[in-house]
Formats: structure tokens, sequence, C-alpha cells
């Protein structure tokens, strides 16, 4: 039953993304968005960060690479603002440590002071001179839980021989794993998987000379968006603590149009993640029947008349098959014996000698 | 021939003073040169004083701060003027454009760069305090090139440059070569500077509002057509901002440099 189970990842996956955008019950400590440039994940934190407006969680953002007004965060470390390293890890520590024992004395860990901390480039730490896995882990802590971007398309030179590169470092520290696509290239990618020919690439990907970012030019051809349904799909993995991992696709819409009435309501915490399926471009015919649990108006598509008109269905109904006669089981029926039963209709030429009954 | 009428109206949103703090990027390859652009750049931020359409509703004035790695003052004095119809070097004696010279100066190491740049900065905040100051560096990429600095390194210089002005932008080379380790599965079998000058011009563009690429024609050299120009979105596209300024429309088109400098931009289909 397709519609059950989508009924049961809606009901559970949904309370799920939800759960960590709102950083509930430390429910990932580490999370890492994997964007490229065809998708930037800088919506993904935009939407954490509104969340934790909103929850009245502190945010620590360290930045390697966001330069400007950044809304909805309390600390803003610029790293390159820094003479070394450690100097600003020493910043970082200082906004991140939890509070003196006095205060966590009365503090329980429900109403401690919970802290998200961003790092907006994880590319440009290898060069630091602490190894990265132990300086991320120094940085969690029970009230601390990481957001981190890494950026897929750019390179990193070799990590020393017999050590994992930094990517598969990543990968494995994680907690969740969000990785966001472009709509657009999603949806051209679904239509041509559904037309059974091989997906398109797009951006760097394309291999085309000059071309950087493909990003949705209006000019060109394949599935039409309005800027107005412009948003994230969120491709998500996220490990339990049992070690099941949970895979889902969901769609953000884009937050440009909501930020005003967060802004004025506060208490407006809409939850305003869909999955990927129930996205109204994404959704394809044949799957919308099995949404509507499967209607009685199953028609086949075909220039044939195959339906049958009420009168044609009561004759049909009406006809009596003659093997009916021959199965009645008391032995009166016609068929006793072996006899072979025929009816002469008026062009047939009884042959006497052949056709002896 | 006003300036405003050399820049192509289709490009007339794009190539024109940035919001606070945001990067623009622009590309070119080596058959298909940014150079048009970069001139249209900095004419459109120097030619309109007090011109509502240029960002300047305040009053105020914008001023451009040049950084040039692969020409000299002359060839962009001589470039600008024959393509726009502006004249840098009375922008330049009225204190409006400052030129660094990073070609003929020997600025070999990334704090030159960095030292030359920031005094340019202070000269230029001191002559006229209330300015929005368009930082332009050109083909900074030369240093990566060079081997004179790392990726991370000439990124934290820009960032620190960055933070000191209104907005900046950069015109860098994006041919095939340049970007092909950005999107290997396995970074073996390419150079360190492969990696470097890919990591360099992806990471730029993660930090862009949008990018603004040149390259020729897939079909190949047409006569009455240069290139494609290309915008698309950047990684920064207005996700932070305080206000809600609508995203970058982003648009693909063909465009022909005529021989007297000008260019017109027009859509696949039509006719120049």
């Amino acid at each position: 039953m397709p519609s059950t189970n989508l009924q049961h990842r809606r009901t559970h996956n949904l309370l799920l993304i939800n759960k960590l955008l709102n950083q509930r019950d430390a429910s990932s400590p580490f999370t890492l968005v994997f964007d490229n440039l065809e998708q930037s994940g800088k919506g993904i934190i935009a939407e954490y960060l509104r969340r934790a407006k909103v929850a009245k969680v502190k945010t620590v953002f360290v930045s390697f690479e966001t330069l400007g007004q950044l809304q909805n965060v309390d600390v803003y470390i610029q790293t390159w603002k820094y003479q070394s390293v450690a100097a600003w890890q020493k910043e970082v520590a200082f906004h991140t440590r939890p509070p003196p024992p006095s205060t966590t004395m009365l503090a329980t860990p429900a109403n401690a002071q919970k802290t998200l901390l961003i790092l907006d480039s994880l590319n440009s730490l290898p060069a630091s001179t602490t190894p990265l896995p132990t300086f991320l882990i120094s940085l969690l802590s029970p009230t601390t839980s990481l957001l981190s971007v890494y950026h897929l398309d750019i390179p990193s030179s070799l990590p020393p021989p017999y050590h994992p590169s930094l990517l598969t470092t990543l990968k494995f520290l994680a907690t969740t794993i969000l990785t966001p696509h472009s709509l657009h290239h999603v949806l051209e990618r679904k239509a041509a998987r559904d037309r059974s020919l091989p997906e398109p690439l797009f951006g760097l990907a394309e291999a085309v000379h000059g071309l950087v970012v493909a990003g949705r030019p209006s000019g060109g051809a394949g599935v039409k968006i309005n800027d107005a349904d412009g948003g994230v799909v969120i491709e998500m993995e996220h490990r339990r603590r049992s070690g099941r991992g949970v895979r889902e696709w969901f769609f953000l819409p884009d937050s440009l149009g909501t930020v005003s009435t967060f802004a004025v309501g506060g208490a407006g915490k809409t939850s305003n993640v869909t999955l990927l399926e129930d996205h109204p471009l994404y959704r394809s015919p044949s799957d919308e029947g099995a949404v509507g649990g499967g209607g009685a108006d199953d028609e086949l598509i075909s220039t044939f008349e195959l339906n049958l008109s009420e009168k044609q269905r009561r004759d049909r109904e009406g006809v009596v098959l003659p093997y009916y006669d021959a199965q009645r089981a008391d032995g009166a029926g016609p068929g006793e014996g072996g006899r072979i039963l025929y009816d002469m209709g008026a062009e047939d030429d009884f042959d006497e000698e052949e056709d002896e009954i | 021939m006003t300036s405003r009428n050399r820049i192509p109206p289709a490009l007339e949103a794009y190539l024109r003073l940035p919001p606070e703090a945001a990067l623009l990027v622009f590309t070119g390859t080596l058959g298909c040169s940014a150079n048009w652009l970069t001139s249209r750049l900095v004419s459109a931020c120097l030619a309109n004083d007090n011109d509502a359409r240029h960002g300047l509703e305040d009053g105020g004035s914008s001023a451009v701060i040049f950084v040039n790695f692969l020409h000299d003052a002359t060839f962009w004095q001589y470039e600008i003027r024959r393509t726009t119809g502006v004249d840098i070097a009375r922008s330049m004696k009225e204190g409006r454009l400052m030129f660094v010279d990073c070609f003929t100066q020997n600025t070999s190491t990334i704090q030159a760069v960095h030292d030359a740049i920031a005094v340019a900065i202070a000269q230029l905040q001191k002559a006229r305090p209330s300015a929005k100051v368009l930082l332009i560096l050109d083909n900074p990429d030369t240093v990566i090139a060079l081997n004179a600095a790392t990726k991370n390194e000439v990124n934290k210089t820009l960032l620190k440059l960055r933070s000191q002005v209104h907005a900046a932008a950069v015109v860098c080379n994006a041919d095939q070569p340049l970007l092909a380790a950005a999107t290997a599965d396995e970074v073996a079998h390419h150079t360190p500077l492969e990696v470097e000058s890919a990591a360099f011009v992806s990471s730029l563009a993660h930090q862009a509002r949008f990018v603004m690429s040149v390259r020729e024609l897939d079909t190949g050299a047409a006569r009455d057509v240069s290139g494609v120009v290309r915008v698309s979105r950047g990684g920064d596209d207005g996700w932070w901002g305080p206000e809600v300024n609508g995203r970058v429309r982003e648009i693909e088109a063909l465009y022909l440099v005529q021989r007297d400098g000008g260019v017109k931009v027009f859509e696949r289909g039509a006719v120049a």
C-alpha cells in the first residue's frame, strides 16, 4: 500500500526534520550541510537561524566567507580579522563555553541556555594547525550543537598519505547530513528519469568552457518554474543513536517572503517544510491516484472505447453460456454419456455419410 | 553619446553599484574576454552622480578602487574611453577613481598587494568620506597562477579588504582546465596549482551575489555573435540581508562586441 507508506513517512519524517531544524532535544549535535554552487546551503542556515531566534537559542556565527549584516545572529565572529587560528578559536570557545558552575547548580539541563554554533565554510579549515576532528569535537558540549557548511566543489589539496580525506572524515563524524538541491534541477533530473534518459548534469559538472554556475536562466529549455516557486530541496541523512539511518527528501520553501511575518509575529511558528513528493511540481500524475487513496475512476487512457454502456452490460449478463448446462451434477444434463450436442443452423448442409451423430 | 547609452539595457540592472557588502564575480575565458564588462562596470559607477538608478538615492557619490594585475592604467584609460566614452583620467584627478597597479609595480607577495590596496582605500575615504567605494579587482587569480599565495590567503585578504569598502567585484578566468579540479571525485591526478585555481574560482562564486560569465558560443565562432553571457545567482544572493530586495534574476543572452567597442546584447534567436 504505497499511500499508507507515504502517510507514515509524512508523519514521522516531517516530525524528524522539524525536530532537527529546531535543534530540539539535542537531536543532532553535529549537522553538516554539503552544498555546491548550483544550490547554496545558506538558505538552510537562514532557516536554522530563524527558528533559533524563535526558540531563544543563542547563535554564534563563525564566518569564513560571509560578510555583511546577518539577521538573527547573536555573536558574529569574522575569522579573517584575527591574526592566528588560535585567536579566533579562543573567541569561539569563550562564547560557547557552558555557564559557570554556580548557575548550572540552579539550571536543569532542560532550561540551560542552548547554543547553536555555525561555521559557514569548513573548506578553509584544513590549512589550520589543529587536526580538524579534534577541533570540531572540542567545540561540542551538551548545550552546544554544531552546524557547518562544506562546499563540495571547492577541492582541497591531498591529505598526507594513509590519512582519509577531509570529506571522508566529516561524513563519518556528522550525525545529520543535509544536501541542498535546486528544485529546478531535481525536476529536470526526474523528467529525464521518467523517460529513461540519462540524467542531465549542471554547472561545473557540465564541463562547459567558461561556465561556472548553471543556475536556472529563464531562456533555458525544460521545466519552467517561476521565481515565486523558489525554494530548496533538501536531501537528509540522519543517523539515530542506535546507528540506524533515516533518509528522506524534503522541500523547504523560500523564506524571503516570510521573513517579515516572523519578525512581527514571533509566535507564528510555521512548519513549512514538506516532503518532496508532496510538491505539486514533483508529483507525477500516476502518483496522484495513489495519494488520493485509489479512487473508482482508474480509467485507461486509450483511443479505443473499452468501457460498456449500461445496456451492453445488461445484455452481457443475460447470456447463458452452454457449459453451465453440462455441469449439472445430478446427471440429468444433456452431456450425459459423452454425446455431442449440436443444433443445426439454417445454413448447415447435413451430410448423412459423414456427420453421423 | 552618453555613457549610460553604452551599457546594454539587458545588463543595466547588473552593471551598477551593488548593495552593501555584496561581491560580484565576472568570469571570462581565453577566447572571450570579460574586459568589456569590466570597463562598463567602472564607467557605470563613475558616470552619474546623484542618479537614483545607480543606487545612490541618498545623494552620496560612488567611488571606485580599480586594482589591476594584468594591465596598466594607460590600457584601461584608452579602453574605457573607447568603449564607454568615460574619461577615467578626469575621475582620477577628481579622486573618484584610484588605480592600484599591481602589474608594473613590484607587488609580488599577497601582503604587498593588500598593503597597496589598503593605502588606496584609506586615501579615498579620507578625501571622500561619504562616498560608497566599489573595489574592483581585475584578474587577482594571477597571484594564484604565479604561486605567490594560496587560495586561503587570497580569500582572507579579500575579505579583509571587502570589510573596509561598500562592495566589491572580482573579474577572473574560468576556462575549463582551470575549473576541472572542482568536480573531480579524485583530486590525485590534478596538480596542486589546478586544485588551487579551481578552489579559488568556486569559493569566490560561493561568496558572490551573482556570477556573470561570458563564454564562447557552443556551436563555434560566428560573425554576428561574440559569445554568450549568463548571469546566475551566486552562493550568497541575499539570504542574510535585513531587507528583502528580491533575488537576482538569472538570464542568458548572446552578445556582439562591435568594431567601435559598442556591445549589443540580445536573446537567442533574435537578430543583433
